[in-house]
Formats: C-alpha cells, sequence, structure tokens
C-alpha cells in the first residue's frame, strides 16, 4: 500500500525535506460582541497531508473554518493561501482558488438530484453540461453513489447526504478540502468508508483539513493534530504526541481514552 | 439530437394551441382566451425564472410588465416605431431598472425582499398616473394602425400589420404571441439545463453552499432579474397591443403581479411547464364559469378559484405539474413492478 511508503511531511523523522506550506494560519482572533471564539490562533498545513482540528465543543473549531472559507471575516490575523493573502475574501472566491468545505449541519440540495449535486459543484470548472456530468460520474463512482444519482437530496439517508456533502465539494476540484465533523452520527462501517477515502483522497494530492469528535476515526489517519479550548490553540502535534499531552487530555480527550491508547 | 421523448408535454401543449383556435375553438371568445393564457405564461415563464428556479419571491413583476407596455406602446403612437424594436428596448428598460433596483435590494432576502418588490410596482403606478407625457390618469389608447400610418394596407396579413403586430384580425395575433411564448419556453428551457440554471436552483436551495462551490450569489441573482424583466417587458408589449388602450391600473397594480404568481404557483413552482399549465386551467375555467353564469359579475368564479388555490397549494404545493409528476412515478413504479412479476 501507499502507507508503507508514504512520509508523514510533519514528522522530523520521516521527513528531512522543507516543509511545503499549502495553508497559514497567522493569528486569528475573531469575537462576536464581547464572546471571544478564536484568540490567537496559528498553525500551518502542509501540502499533501491530513491535519485534523480537534477541541470540546464550543472551542471554536467551526468559527477557524468560517474565518478560513471566507464566511466571516476575522477580526484580526492572517490566512495565507499558497502564500497570497486570503484573509476576508468572499467565500466563493476563495473556492475558486481551490478552498472548499462542507458543512456540519448538511447542507444537501434538495430538491435537485445526486448528480445534479454534484454537477453544480463541476460546473466550477466548465461551462459545458456534458463535461459536468462526465465530471460528476467520476465523483459519483469514486464516493459510492452511482447507484443513487437519481434520487433527490432531499429524500436520502444521513449516511448519503454526508457523501453528497463530501462529493459536491469534491467536484470543484479543490487543492485543500475542509471536513467539518463529516462522521458525526454514522455507525462504525461508515465511519471506516470514509476514513478510506479521506486516506485515498490524500493520496490523489489532495490536502484536508478535518474537524471532528470521534479520535479513533481520526488518529491514525491524520499527520498531525492542532488542539483547540475555549478559541486558544492549546497543543499541536503528531498524533501520537498529542494523546499523550496531559493538557490536552485533561480539556478533551478525558481518562478513559488516555488509559485505551496505553493499553493498546 | 433533442430528445423529442422529453418534451412530448411541450409538443401536445404546441399543437393544442395550433389546432384549437383554427377548429373547435374558432371563436373571437376563444381567441381572446388563448392570447391572455400566452401572454400571462409568457410573463409567468419570466416570474418562475427568478422565483422558482432562483428562489427570491417577487411581487412586483407587474413593473417590468408596465414597463414594457408603456415603453413600446410610447414609441408606436408618438414615434411610429414598430412595437417590435419598441418590444426590444421596453425589455433593456426594465432589464436595466431589474439590475439598478435589485443592485442594493439583494441585499434583504426571504419575506423582506418580497415586500420590496412590491413597493417598486407600487412607486411606478403611482409615478405613471401623474405622469402628463405618458398620459397620466387618461393613460393611452393605441390608434390603429391605419389612422396612424394612412397609405396602410387594409389585409390583416400584411407587412404593416405584421411589423405593427395590429390585432384587426385575431389568429395572426394568435400565432404570433404563439411564436413568442415558444421561443421563451425554450429560452427558459435552455437556462434551466445549463450551468446558469444548476447556479440558480443551488442559490433557491442554500445560499451558504452556493458560496461553498464557488457561485457568487448576487450576480447570479441579478442575472435572473434582469432576463425575467427582459422576458416580462415583452410580455407587457404584447399586452398593450392586444389590449389597444393603457393606464398606470391596468398595468402595474398588484393584481397583476398577483396573476403572474398564481398562474405559476397553480401550474407548478420551479417547472418549466408551471406557467403555461397554470394559465390554460386558470384561463379556461374562468371562460367555463362565464359561460355558465352569463357573466363574471356574479363572483361565482372567484370563489371557486380561491377555493382551487386553497386546495392545491394544501394538498401539493408544486401545483398541477407535481401532482402530474407523482402520478407519473406511481404508473412507472407500477410497470416495473409488472415486469418482475412477469
Amino acid at each position: 500500500m501507499a502507507d508503507a511508503v508514504r512520509v508523514n511531511p510533519y514528522n522530523p523523522a520521516e521527513n528531512s525535506k522543507p516543509v511545503d506550506e499549502l495553508l497559514k494560519i497567522q493569528n486569528i482572533t475573531k469575537k462576536f460582541g464581547s464572546l471571544v471564539a478564536n484568540e490567537d490562533v496559528t498553525f500551518s498545513i502542509h501540502h499533501g497531508s491530513i491535519v485534523s482540528l480537534i477541541g470540546p465543543n464550543g472551542a471554536g473549531k467551526t468559527t477557524l473554518f468560517n474565518s478560513i472559507s471566507g464566511y466571516y471575516p476575522p477580526t484580526s490575523g492572517k490566512v495565507y493561501f499558497e502564500g497570497k493573502d486570503i484573509t476576508g475574501k468572499p467565500a466563493y472566491e476563495i473556492c475558486k482558488l481551490g478552498i472548499t468545505r462542507t458543512f456540519q449541519v448538511v447542507k444537501t440540495l434538495k430538491e435537485m438530484t445526486v448528480e445534479e449535486n454534484i454537477m453544480t459543484g463541476a460546473f466550477l470548472h466548465t461551462g459545458s453540461r456534458r463535461q459536468a456530468q462526465k465530471d460528476a460520474a467520476a465523483i459519483l463512482e469514486m464516493t459510492g453513489l452511482s447507484d443513487k444519482k437519481g434520487i433527490k437530496g432531499g429524500s436520502l439517508t444521513i449516511i448519503d447526504k454526508k457523501r453528497v456533502e463530501i462529493a459536491r465539494a469534491l467536484a470543484t476540484k479543490p487543492k485543500l478540502l475542509m471536513l467539518d465533523e463529516c462522521m458525526a452520527g454514522l455507525n462504525q462501517t461508515e465511519i471506516k468508508d470514509v476514513m478510506n477515502l479521506c486516506l485515498r483522497l490524500r493520496d490523489e494530492g489532495i490536502t484536508l483539513l478535518i474537524v471532528e469528535h470521534i479520535m479513533e476515526a481520526i488518529m491514525p489517519i491524520s499527520d498531525w493534530i492542532v488542539v483547540l479550548n475555549a478559541g486558544k490553540k492549546i497543543a499541536e502535534g503528531l498524533p501520537q504526541d498529542i494523546v499523550d499531552n496531559e493538557e490536552v487530555i485533561k480539556a478533551y480527550l478525558g481518562d478513559r481514552y488516555n488509559a485505551e491508547s496505553k493499553k493498546s | 439530437m433533442v430528445n423529442l421523448k422529453k418534451y412530448r408535454l411541450a409538443l401536445i401543449l404546441l399543437a393544442a394551441f395550433i389546432l384549437i383556435p383554427l377548429t373547435i375553438g374558432n371563436t373571437t371568445d376563444v381567441h381572446n382566451v388563448i392570447i391572455y393564457i400566452l401572454i400571462y405564461a409568457m410573463v409567468g415563464e419570466a416570474w418562475n425564472l427568478i422565483t422558482g428556479f432562483t428562489g427570491q419571491t417577487s411581487f412586483g413583476h407587474a413593473a417590468y410588465f408596465g414597463i414594457g407596455a408603456y415603453t413600446s406602446t410610447i414609441m408606436l403612437q408618438y414615434y411610429h416605431i414598430t412595437p417590435w424594436i419598441g418590444m426590444l428596448v421596453g425589455g433593456l428598460i426594465a432589464a436595466a431598472l431589474a439590475f439598478v433596483i435589485n443592485f442594493q435590494m439583494f441585499k434583504l432576502k426571504g419575506h423582506y425582499f418580497a415586500i420590496a418588490t412590491l413597493c417598486v410596482a407600487e412607486i411606478l403606478k403611482t409615478i405613471f398616473s401623474k405622469w402628463k407625457w405618458v398620459g397620466a390618469g387618461d393613460g393611452i389608447a393605441l390608434t390603429p394602425i391605419v389612422a396612424l400610418i394612412p397609405d396602410a394596407p387594409k389585409s390583416a396579413w400584411g407587412k404593416i400589420a405584421w411589423l405593427s403586430l395590429d390585432v384587426r384580425n385575431r389568429l395572426p395575433f394568435l400565432f404570433t404571441t404563439l411564436a413568442m411564448f415558444v421561443i421563451v419556453f425554450i429560452v427558459c428551457a435552455a437556462l434551466e439545463n445549463s450551468k446558469i440554471g444548476f447556479y440558480w436552483k443551488a442559490i433557491r436551495e442554500s445560499h451558504e453552499v452556493a458560496e461553498s462551490i464557488g457561485i457568487n450569489p448576487r450576480n447570479y441573482k441579478l442575472l435572473a432579474m434582469c432576463i425575467s424583466a427582459f422576458i416580462a417587458a415583452i410580455g407587457g408589449t404584447f399586452f398593450a397591443q392586444f389590449f389597444k388602450y393603457i393606464d398606470a391600473i391596468t398595468v402595474f397594480p398588484m393584481s397583476v403581479s398577483m396573476i403572474f404568481v398564481l398562474v405559476t404557483v397553480l401550474g407548478g413552482l420551479g417547472n418549466i411547464y408551471g406557467p403555461i399549465i397554470g394559465a390554460v386551467i386558470y384561463y379556461s375555467l374562468d371562460l367555463i364559469m362565464r359561460r355558465l353564469t352569463g357573466s363574471s359579475g356574479s363572483g361565482l368564479d372567484q370563489v371557486v378559484f380561491g377555493a382551487l388555490i386553497v386546495l392545491i397549494t394544501c394538498t401539493e404545493p408544486l401545483g398541477i405539474m407535481g401532482i402530474v409528476e407523482k402520478v407519473k412515478a406511481r404508473l412507472l413504479k407500477k410497470k416495473e413492478g409488472g415486469k418482475e412479476n412477469g
């Protein structure tokens, strides 16, 4: 498998080359009135890696997502994508540059079929309906939705809605794909499917930023983990280091996971 | 190759619109009704673009309809310019107005936007009912083309009659309106199946999703509104040419905007067939009622329409086309089930 030869760009023991930054988040602060949702968050994402953003509820993960993807401009701080400053640009322009996000609460286009949902994303790079349909077919295949392409978005099950959400984002051919809790509410097999999909996308050269709660799913696939708590970054590191980090355990993971991971 | 089977319903409708006025409906009464059906369905298609496809409720399409009616009428009456050019100029003015107004108004969403659109038509109604140059409260009555241009040929099918869209014989006018409706229908169908149509629907379903996949919602909403206004103005021109008299109360009031809403919602919101099906049912019922009760004075038709609309919107929000589609899906299921059993 590709995994055997793959080098984690974040691990100094494996990677001696200088880091290749795709996205750089510098001192992002976001305030809503007197509420500070993000405070001075800084980290960067390397080309071709999977970076996960974890933290308890209300830690400011989705707010940070919105700041990066252009839904709210940050109060202060900068976002650089491929070296260019993209802070405060509108969401549709950021998407055109190559960053596409999904939503925590899935927003399937209800009155459109699965295929049409994905074609809408594919139209970013083509004006031709035929080409969009062709692009959509490849993505339907990859996400396992081919046999459901004629079903309206509104009548899908939750796993399929989440698949469509990812597929539609993929159709825009992003360089950086941001997934917001795409595994929440899924069962074990379905989570495995999404994990495999993430790895496959990474192998195809797409960089991923994932917000997730399910540690069992996120730890094995991530190259780097950033932990937020109460709006601040409290730790970042390789997955094996994060599970041993005292502060992270205290803030978020709880003793149970710590004990389990030590056992294995 | 265009898939003929896909457009079977459209072809049946087209055949009916050509054959009925020539055969069983060869009376002035029926011709009038068919012309109204076509004009209101045309503007219904326009309204459907912005509200059915793009999801921005407009209650003020009479504004664009009225501008089309006034522009072509003034150009014909004051400057003797054919309504064929008048309708294009009217369309461009309506589209420009739609652009200027909605550039700011699209910052509003949902009900607030709908209320704002309502006001635009009302403002125009007031302005046009006070403006001396456009006839103020008296409106403008179209002079027959023979009086306007003395040496015009008398034949209804003659060159001048075509150029002026003159209605001395209803049939040529009916077929001209039908041809224009077919063009509008094809344009709308092509738009629906293009990138633009997909983007409009994405905006209707969710602004956030639209933005996340690289769509600038305001630009696409403005595009929908401008195209919609242009078509509505063409409908307005046909109305003015047919009715031969316009004033602010005839073309700008809310009741006119509501006809477009009504026929589309009745037929099927967001469905390309919605406006034409809705208009056919609305006006056929109107005709039957009038024949039954002797005149529209009894008000019975209004009661029946009210009941019909309540019934349809409560049971099938996607209108008559929604019912048709459900029946079709059920039949298809039955057919497949039958195959499996056999």
